[in-house]
């Protein structure tokens, strides 16, 4: 047979669609086997294929295609079209007054959340905008490499900086910054910590940050300071703040020589004062070689001339810095750099040695994914709830298609709705938004920097996440609808009479009744942790002790007075409150070995471990008095790590860095941090200043043991507060992360239990309504309300099933590792109890849902059912 | 006068016209591929008819189903009486200008 190529034959009738070709490909036809008879196959057969393509994109071809799209009818005007499909949306949404209600707040919710981390997204991307040529501004990272690991970090050698600003004219400005101060600052009323920046005057140069009084150079004087106007109306009110002095202990009188005007709160900087570093004694005072490698907390910025690209300022950068790399190779270290633009450093990649107020990226896509996680099951809903109405509008579709109705038309019709739907769920998202952006921020570390005030391009956003959501999820339903036949839409028949509900459908639903489940579950196993981590037994007492931080001076001044009390049982005395985090790190050394061994220090006096109840596993608690080798006790942690590094040793001495200590007992492990910390090598150390009192007390009137207790306070500390507070309450407040958590997952399975909900009172509501007929049969015929039960709402409990099924042991693994990564081996993992329970109250949120609505139907009298028709 | 006709219009025109009642894609094709030694492509050939029936020069008709075609119709075109003029204009046109020609065209 001598055929011309069927592919070739198949593209251009796909290329041709509807458009009368006949005498076209007669054509082609005719040549071909003209060629196959003058020059072989092979040849007629590439020539056909070029025929075909030089037909197929040929202006007749078009006009051909235009003949037949366009009837008469046809208007060009796309407005007349678009009004039309509005209006038709409009009624449709009216008529179908619960389900659109159901879709919109399924919708709102879902979007809220997405809502928010666009709304976040917009305003990072508008950090650092405000400062006039914020684009010609960079900073130079250091990137370190150690034994083939590699770390970024955003400060820059000190040294590199002055030779850069020294020898690249290119440079408008440069600014070093070191944010490594810290004060406190004494007032009448209580010390107000602050941290700031130590830098030069430029640095309000180069960033817009206005003055409201005093000048820039107030840095180059000693002693001086310019405070933002947050920290002087904190400490002046409404005096002025320039000139006044700030005592500190730390830096003496701190003269005020400038106030920052308020700035937007958009910027990653975070200060509360500038200090010049002529103020700072030995800041710059340092060798060549600590001026390269020791660069914590030492930033610099760059304002580069116009035209001067980053690039050309990179490969000097390189060259310039090549004078340090013999002084990091000395460290068996590598340094090279890369600039970072002012814009990008929010949000930001993961860059160690941060200064201010940073959001990390990888944070971000997991809230992105999160946000994601909850619209999509509010899109499923809608998805669902539009196919389930087919049997509703086949008629209006038929109709359509039989009038002339194009496909393309049909799937306008569709997305014009949903997109209607989309726009009034996000102005209701965006209004949630308004509500939860508060509790939000306040649980963000750097929260504060964010407003979420609603900008113009945030309405942007917001508009284009309404289009794209309505256009993603009305496509499902507007596709399906474009399939249908108008014969059998016409008849009846897309969905005839039977409720199908689909298997697509019904994994949807599965998925979103595990998602709630998992999320339900989460929020049972966490308030379980908290009541697990709150009961815990940590090895010592907490019970009616309470915490006293005093002045460490008058430690057995304060002793004698507490004793005096009737009400106190015991006072002991410790560097750390038992059951909070450990920050005070020191080493162990072995003299034979360059091995060392890191440690917990706690200073205690003697009777901590006696008043604590912390078992002894050997020996006797360190007592300051006797030999000239101070005493210490180790934890049974401590024992091991130091058996493991050094198994010879027999002797009870351990050489710290500036001293040898001993030995003198071993306390039983006890969980001194919150749970969520393991059990580290601790030592004890015997101490006559410790600022933290731990005084047991057994009261029959709290109040009266409290103001008594003052009164002696007041007498031994005239001039300051009494600030005591029970030990459990401290402990409390190291899980306040648990409260944040819960909130989080609160919010977060409300939103997902409410559109879960929502969608399966959809389903129920369509699979109900169009049964009323049968359910009045079956009535009629005797059927008791039991089965029409059965009948009516057993599919949901299958599904039900299903979705605990696979929901469980997602929720089980999932929290069990989280909660015992996080817990090591205090935990007790997710129980039976709190799953149980969970499940149980989601099950019947859903199940009141099914109820309701089969209960309505169930009810109505038959006779007024089948009259109906 | 219905606008100008370029030079491969024009062609095609006098092509239509020389085939007379057999102007149908393929024959003009071939015609013109034989006669003016040109090669040209079947959509470029039909995308040229299509403007001319456009601008009203020629119009086209069905023919019966043919055999060799596995049944299917060839279009035949015919020129309509504004592309006579329009090929008359043209001819004196040139004619006039041959004839004014200061140079002499002849070949030797």
């Amino acid at each position: 047979m001598r055929q011309p190529p069927k592919l070739a034959t198949k593209i251009f009738e796909w290329l041709c669609g509807t458009a009368f070709i006949e005498d076209l490909k007669g054509d082609v036809d005719e040549l071909f086997l003209h060629n196959v008879a003058s020059k072989g196959l092979l040849r007629a057969q590439f020539i056909y294929w070029k025929q075909i393509l030089s037909l197929g994109f040929s202006y007749s071809l078009k006009k051909r295609k235009q003949a037949v799209s366009y009837s008469h009818f046809y208007s060009p005007n796309r407005f007349t079209m678009l009004s039309n499909y509005l209006k038709i949306s409009v009624r449709n949404l009216k008529n179908q007054k619960a389900f659109t209600l159901l879709n919109i707040i399924g919708l709102s919710m879902g979007m809220s959340i997405a809502v928010l981390a666009l709304a976040m997204l917009v305003e990072l991307h508008k950090f650092d905008e405000f400062h006039q040529d914020a684009h010609r501004i960079y900073r130079i990272n250091t990137i370190v490499e150690k034994d083939g690991n590699k770390e970024i970090f955003a400060s820059t050698p000190p040294r590199l900086s002055q030779l850069l600003t020294d020898q690249v004219p290119q440079l408008e400005s440069s600014v070093m910054i070191n944010d490594q101060f810290s004060a406190e600052i004494q007032t009448d009323r209580s010390d107000i910590r602050v941290e700031g920046y130590i830098t030069e005057p430029l640095f309000l140069e180069t960033f817009d940050f206005p003055l409201q009084a005093g000048s820039r150079f107030a840095l180059n004087e000693p002693n001086s300071v310019i405070i933002t106007a947050e920290l002087a109306s904190k400490i002046f009110g409404e005096t002025s703040a320039l000139n006044q002095t700030l005592p500190t202990e730390k830096w003496g009188q701190l003269k005020v020589g400038g106030v920052l005007a308020t700035f937007p709160e958009r910027t990653h900087f975070m200060f509360d004062l500038l200090i010049g570093p002529g103020s700072i004694s030995g800041f710059k005072d340092q060798s060549i070689h600590n001026q390269w490698t020791n660069f914590y907390g030492n930033y610099c910025y760059f304002k580069l001339a116009e035209g001067y690209s980053k690039d050309k300022f990179l490969s000097q950068v390189e060259s310039i810095s090549a004078e340090g790399a013999n002084y990091f190779n000395e460290e068996t270290r590598k340094a090279t750099y890369r600039i970072q633009s002012l814009q990008d450093i929010n949000p930001s990649e993961d860059i160690e040695d941060e200064t201010g107020c940073i959001f990390e990226r990888s944070g971000f896509w997991l809230f992105f994914g999160i946000s994601l996680l909850i619209l999509l099951p509010a899109c499923f809903n809608y998805i669902n709830m539009s196919v389930a109405r087919a049997l509703k509008r086949s008629k209006e579709i038929g109709i359509r298609k039989v009038l002339g109705s194009q496909r393309r038309q049909i799937i306008e019709q569709f997305l014009v709705e949903t997109t209607i739907v989309a726009l009034i769920s996000t102005v209701l998202a965006v209004y949630i938004f308004q509500l939860i952006k508060i509790e939000f921020t306040s649980t963000l570390a750097a929260g504060s920097a964010l407003s979420l005030d609603i900008s113009f391009e945030m309405v942007l956003v917001f508009l284009l996440f309404a289009l794209v959501t309505g256009l993603l999820t009305g496509a499902v339903p507007a596709l399906y609808f474009a399939k249908i036949s108008p014969l059998s839409a016409l008849k009846s028949s897309v969905s005839d009479g039977k409720v199908s509900i689909s298997g697509i459908r019904k994994g949807l639903l599965i998925a979103q009744f595990a998602l709630t489940l998992i999320f339900m579950i989460g929020i049972g196993a966490l308030l379980q942790q908290y009541r697990h981590s709150l009961t815990y037994n940590l090895g010592f007492s907490k019970e009616n002790v309470l915490v006293i931080p005093f002045d460490k001076e008058k430690q057995e001044l304060f002793r004698t007075e507490l004793m005096a009390n009737p009400d106190v049982n015991s006072v002991s005395f410790s560097s750390s409150i038992p059951g909070t985090n450990l920050n005070h790190r020191a080493f162990a050394y072995f003299e034979d070995l360059q091995d060392s061994m890191r440690f917990y220090n706690v200073d205690i006096d003697d009777s901590f471990i006696a008043n604590m109840n912390l078992r002894m596993k050997w020996g006797t608690p360190p007592t300051g008095k006797g030999s000239q080798i101070p005493e210490v006790a180790v934890n049974e942690e401590f024992m091991k790590d130091l058996k493991l590094i050094n198994p010879e040793a027999d002797s009870l001495l351990v050489q710290l860095h500036d001293e040898k200590v001993r030995i003198t007992g071993v306390v039983v492990n006890y969980n001194h941090e919150p749970l969520n910390s393991r059990i580290y090598p601790m030592m004890l150390r015997h101490t006559d200043q410790a600022p933290y009192a731990l005084v047991s007390i057994a009261s029959s009137d709290l109040v009266q043991t409290m103001s008594s207790l003052e009164t002696s306070w007041d007498r031994l500390f005239p001039n300051q507060t009494f600030a005591a507070t029970f030990l459990q309450d401290e402990i409390e407040k190291a899980y306040d992360f648990f409260r944040v958590a819960l909130k989080i997952f609160g919010f977060l399975a409300f939103l997902a239990i409410t559109i879960s909900s929502l969608g399966l009172l959809g389903m129920v509501i369509y699979a109900t309504e169009n049964r009323t007929k049968e359910v009045a049969v079956r009535k009629i015929l005797g059927a008791n309300k039991f089965e029409l039960l059965k009948a009516l709402a057993g599919m949901f409990f299958k599904l039900w099933a299903v979705a605990i099924a696979i929901g469980i042991p997602i929720a089980y693994v999932f929290y069990d590792f989280a909660l015992i990564r996080m817990y090591n081996k205090f935990s007790e993992g997710v129980g039976f109890i709190e799953i149980a329970l969970s499940v149980l109250i989601t099950v019947g949120l859903g199940t009141s849902a099914i109820l309701w609505q089969t209960n309505k139907i169930i009810r109505i009298n038959p006779a007024i059912n089948l009259r109906n028709e | 006068m219905k606008g100008f006709i370029g030079e491969f219009e024009e062609l095609v025109l006098l092509t239509i016209a020389n085939l007379s009642k057999e102007a149908y894609g393929v024959a003009i094709m071939e015609d013109i591929t034989h006669r003016a030694n040109r090669k040209l492509s079947i959509g470029a050939l039909h995308s040229t008819l299509t403007r001319l029936e456009e601008k009203g020069y020629i119009t086209s008709f069905l023919g019966e189903p043919t055999a060799e075609r596995g049944g299917r119709r060839k279009r035949y075109f015919e020129l309509t009486q504004s592309a006579i003029s329009a090929l008359n204009d043209m001819k004196s046109l040139r004619d006039e200008l041959w004839a004014n020609s200061k140079i002499n065209l002849s070949i030797q």
